[in-house]
Parts: C-alpha cells; structure tokens; sequence
C-alpha cells in the first residue's frame, strides 16, 4: 500500500507530468501567489532596511520617482522613518502565517463536523448544527475585540479568534454536500459490502468533499487574510512595532491627503493577494475535478 | 426446486408517516411490503415484477439488510439474517452483494476502478495483497473488461461499461446471491442484451442465484425460473415464468402482460386496462389491493384479502376467484 503510493508519488512528480497538469494555468496570480508565499517566509532575510529601524530624519520619505524620493527607500518611508518596502516585505509574513493557519485549523474541525454530522444524521447532527448557528450568529469583530483585551494582542491569538469562526463556514457547506453524497447508490453498496461507518466516511464521503473543501479555503484565504488586516486595523491584531498590512494601511490614514501611498501601497498587496488566492482557487477547482483530469 | 437459499416467510416493512416536531404523532404506516414470502433456489433467479412504487426495491433492501424488518423473516442458508453479527455478519455482507439500476451513481466518482471492484474483498478480510489483485484480474476478464482499467477513474468508462464494472465488484467477493435491481433499466437498449447475457453467462458459469427486479418482462422471463408479481406491497402471483407467461390468473398479471409490448408489431392482442389510479399503500384499507381496480370484483374482495394460495402445482395466486 505504502510502496505503492509512493510509486505513484514518483510517477507524478516527474517533469512531464508536473507540465502538463499545470497547463492552463493563471500565470499572474500563480507569480503573485509564489512570490507571496517566498516573501512571506524569507521576509527578514529579503528586507533591504531593518522595518523597525526609527528614523526621524528621513521621516515620509515619497516614493522613489518623486521629487525628494530616493532609490535607497524605493517606496518611501513612513512617519517614523521606517521603510515601507521593508515593513511590506515582513508584513506578508503575518497574513501568510495566520492565514494558513487559520485555514488548516478551520479546515480540519469543519470537514469533520460536516462529515460526522452529516453522514450520521440524528441527534449528533442536531447538536453539531445548532453549535454552528451559535457561532455564526456571534459578532465575531466584538467578540475578537474583548478577547484580545483579556488575553491580549498577538499573532497567536488572532489565529486561535480566527479559527473559532471560520469553521462554522465550512461545516454548513460541507454538511449540505454530504448530505447529498450519502443519497449516492455508492454509499448503499459500500453498506452492502460491509463497509464500516468510520471506512465509508474517510473513503467514500470525504473524498469526494474535497472539491468543495478547497473552493472554500481559496475563498477563505482572502477573507481571513482582510479579517487579520482588519483587526490590526482597529488595533486588536499584531501589536506594534511588529509590521502587518492592515496596521500599516490603519497608520497610513492619517497622511491619506498628503502621502497617500502609506495607505494605499497595503491595501494594494492586501487586494493583490485576496484576488490572486481567489483565481488560482477557481483553476484549482477545475483541475481537481476527475472529470475534468486527462492523466 | 433445488436447494433453497433464501427464504423470505411473511416479510414486512412499514414505514410511519408522524406529524409534530417534539412529541410525535403517529399518523399512520405506509405499507410497503405487506406479508411478502418466497424462495430462491440456489444458482436460481427469482424474478419480482410490478409497477413502481410496489415495493419490489424495499424487498431488495431488505435482504441486503440496508433496511430492518417490521416484520417476518428473511432465512439466508438456513440462518435467520436479522441474528446476524460480528463474523457471521460479515461472512454474509460478502456472500449478498447487489448491482443497482444507474451505473453512474453506483460508482465512486473519486476512487480507481480497481479499488472500487476490490472493496468487498478487502473489507472481507482473509485474502492477501497479491490474492486481491488476482481476484480483481480475473473478476475483469469475466465481465469483458480491459484489464488496464483497473488504473482508471469510472467516469472514462460509458453506462455499459460502468455496469460491467458494478457487476465486477458484485463478483469480487465469490458471492451465493446478488440482487440485481433493475440493472439494464437506465442502459441503451442495444446494451441491454449483451449485459443480461453476460449476467446468464456468469450464472451458468458459477452457479450465483439472482434475485431480478425489472420492468421489462421480456428480460425477466428470459432470465428467471420463477417469478413473483408484486402490487402494493403484496405478492399476488407466484409462478415458474413459462407458466406466468401462458397463463396468467390473476387479473393485476393479466393486465400487467397484456400492457408490456409484443414481440411483433403487427400481432395483435386484447389490451386489458384497469380503471383508476394506484392506491396508496398509506394505511390501506381492509381486503383485496386490487379490489377499487379490479374487473372482477365481487363483495367478498372488499372484505378478505385474499391469502396467497396454491391453485394447481406450483401456481401460487392471491385472488378470490381462484
């Protein structure tokens, strides 16, 4: 069994293969998306200026083309002379981090509940489903708001606020696609066969949710990744000095009329890396799809 | 008849309709199968035939246990199968195994052919890694498969090929029964030849029973040994199928027959059309199903349901006029 997989592992990895199954593929948001993901883990090692580095001389610095700007701080400095191309770069290390995370996290819990619930019906399933109610009705920005001032701001925090309301998402969605899988005649012979509940769900029900599952998580990478710049926007999220977009874009607002790029270069990573998460999700959709696989 | 493999004795399933959301009101039952008994010989096929709706398919589940009795008894080589478990169970979960009427839905969209035929083996137990993939080997050149399409996803295969594919996986496991529940309903007719025939081929070959549920009356009697014609819930013919053909006694096979095509179009025959709708099996009254349908009914039939009774040797009927 093992050997066999990684047989197969082998045999898809070479490079005709790996071509092929990415033919078609949205080049711009996959750049993006690489480039992301690079910047995100070797932020510090990339940054040209250390982004904590205080300097009120060089304080709102323009960008490099504009008058006054200059080449060693390409997208200027912010009002404490920080370089904002430096704190961009490190920034992208916390939307990667809490947005993966968060994503794993709700990802997990929710196709388990989905899959549980689901498929075993009855009392399980009510109590699973009204526990996703309650938590799809609570004002999470409140509720995240309270928590960091007991608990206190911090990446880790963010993740764990995050987490609680994002799988709710999942396992409605989920729940309804199983729902209709299990009607499937496959099911019923899986039954037939002897197939265990636990066999049946792992086998035959998760399998095929995970279309779906991966539809949702694209989607949700942008929004989790808008819910972290948010809170750091309002000022529950990465405590400063550390550089995260939505506190930049919050820090940036006050000079919206005079240095607008201090507001507007986040928001434009953020925008960029939302859509491209977005694209690349709605690609991944189609290839994932047996129909839709030539291999 | 031969040995008896399976003995359905006064089978019943009922399912209650209840109204409110916390404390149930039981309204009533609908009576899907309403005292149904027979018998399947081994390496026989039993064939079951009725309109929609008669609960010929609830029969089905029944034996493949994906339903539980309300009452009577279904005995599988002698053994109660409502008593079955651990072992047992399990020895019987591969000796019964079924085909359903629409291959796309019978398949895994997401797993490879070969593991959907080997999954009754696996679950089965008891044979090693390489006895799997021989079985599934051979259990493919039975069915007229390619033997690299163990390697495939089943949506590169057509509805006939899927089929065959379902019937693999029903052989894989060596089963004494298979329940084949419409299994050429949803296929081109021109397919529909060749996989009964493959169906008979496999029979004569390995000697595996069929219980046959269809529409079409043509396949059944070319298939089956006896059949049963059922009607809401009920069994109201049993017969060796030459003889049901011939001389059909009930007025509900009468009329059943009489509706199917002939075999040539330029034959002509009395079409026998009953008046009125199907009733339903939701709490029905007392007496004959057919009584409100039926050409010949008499007082006695709104009052006596009539027991399934044996007329002459081996012609069993449920009706009064017999």
């Amino acid at each position: 069994m093992i050997i066999g997989s990684l047989r197969r592992v082998t045999r898809y990895a070479s490079w005709p293969r790996i071509r092929k199954s990415l033919k078609g593929v949205p080049w711009f948001p996959l750049v993006i998306m690489v480039l992301f993901v690079v910047v995100g883990v070797f932020g510090r090692q990339l940054a040209p200026h250390d982004p904590l580095k205080i300097d009120i001389e060089i304080r709102l610095l323009p960008l490099f083309f504009m008058k006054g700007g200059s080449l060693q701080y390409p997208l200027g400095t912010d009002h404490l002379g920080r370089d904002v191309l430096s704190r961009l770069i490190v920034g992208s290390g916390v939307s990667l981090q809490v947005s993966l995370v968060v994503i794993a996290v709700a990802a997990s819990i929710g196709a388990l509940v989905a899959v549980v619930a689901g498929y075993l019906g009855g009392w399980v399933d009510t109590i699973l489903m009204r526990l996703v109610d309650i938590i799809m009705s609570m004002p999470w920005i409140i509720i995240a708001l309270v928590f960091a001032s007991i608990v206190g701001a911090g990446v880790r925090n963010i993740i764990i606020i995050l987490s609680i309301f994002a799988w709710p998402g999942y396992a409605r969605v989920l729940r309804g696609e199983v729902l209709r899988i299990k009607q499937g005649d496959f099911v019923r012979l899986a039954v037939v066969a002897g197939a265990s509940k636990a066999r049946i769900m792992l086998r035959h029900i998760f399998p095929n949710i995970v279309n779906t599952l991966v539809v949702i998580s694209t989607l949700q990478v942008g929004s989790i990744i808008l819910a972290e710049a948010g809170l750091s926007f309002i000022g529950v999220g990465v405590p400063p000095p550390r550089p995260a977009w939505g506190a930049m874009a919050a820090d940036g607002v006050g000079y919206i009329f005079t240095q607008w790029w201090l507001a507007v270069l986040p928001g434009v990573a953020i925008v960029l890396v939302v859509m491209s998460t977005n694209l690349l999700g709605d690609w991944l959709r189609v290839r994932l799809d047996p129909k839709f696989r030539q291999l | 008849m031969g040995e008896i493999l399976v003995e359905a004795r006064d089978v019943k399933k009922y399912f209650p309709v209840n109204r409110g959301v916390i404390v149930l009101k039981h309204l009533g039952d609908i009576k899907a199968v309403d005292g149904v008994s027979f018998t399947i010989g081994k390496g026989e096929t039993f064939g079951l035939v009725g309109e929609s709706g008669c609960g010929k398919t609830t029969t089905a589940r029944l034996i493949l246990l994906l339903e539980t009795l309300t009452g009577g008894t279904i005995f599988f080589d002698g053994k109660d199968t409502s008593e079955l478990s651990g072992p047992e169970l399990r020895k019987y979960r591969a000796s019964v195994q079924a085909v359903f009427q629409d291959p796309y839905s019978s398949l895994s969209p997401r797993m490879r052919v070969g593991t959907i035929i080997a999954e009754p083996v696996v679950i089965g137990g008891a044979i090693s890694t390489n006895g799997i993939k021989d079985r599934i080997a051979q259990v493919i050149k039975m069915v007229g498969l390619r033997r690299d399409a163990m390697e495939l996803y089943p949506h590169e295969f057509s509805g006939g090929q899927r089929q065959r594919i379902a019937i693999a996986r029903a052989l894989a496991s060596n089963p004494k029964l298979i329940i084949l529940d419409e299994p050429v309903s949803a296929l081109d007719v021109s397919i529909r030849a060749q996989i009964m025939n493959l169906l008979y081929d496999i029979q004569q070959k390995l000697g595996v029973s069929y219980l046959l549920i269809a529409h079409n009356l043509a396949v059944v009697k070319h298939m089956s040994k006896v059949t049963g014609v059922m009607y809401m819930g009920k069994l109201v013919e049993v017969v060796e199928s030459q003889e049901l053909y011939l001389h059909p006694l009930h007025p509900y096979t009468q009329a059943l027959l009489s509706a199917a095509l002939p075999s040539h179009p330029d034959e002509q025959r009395e079409e026998i059309v009953l008046p009125g709708e199907v009733s339903t099996p939701f709490n029905p009254p007392p007496g004959c199903r057919l009584y409100r349908r039926c050409l010949y009914a008499r007082p006695v039939c709104s009052e006596q349901d009539p027991p399934l009774k044996e007329v002459s040797s081996g012609h069993f009927v449920a009706c009064h006029l017999h």
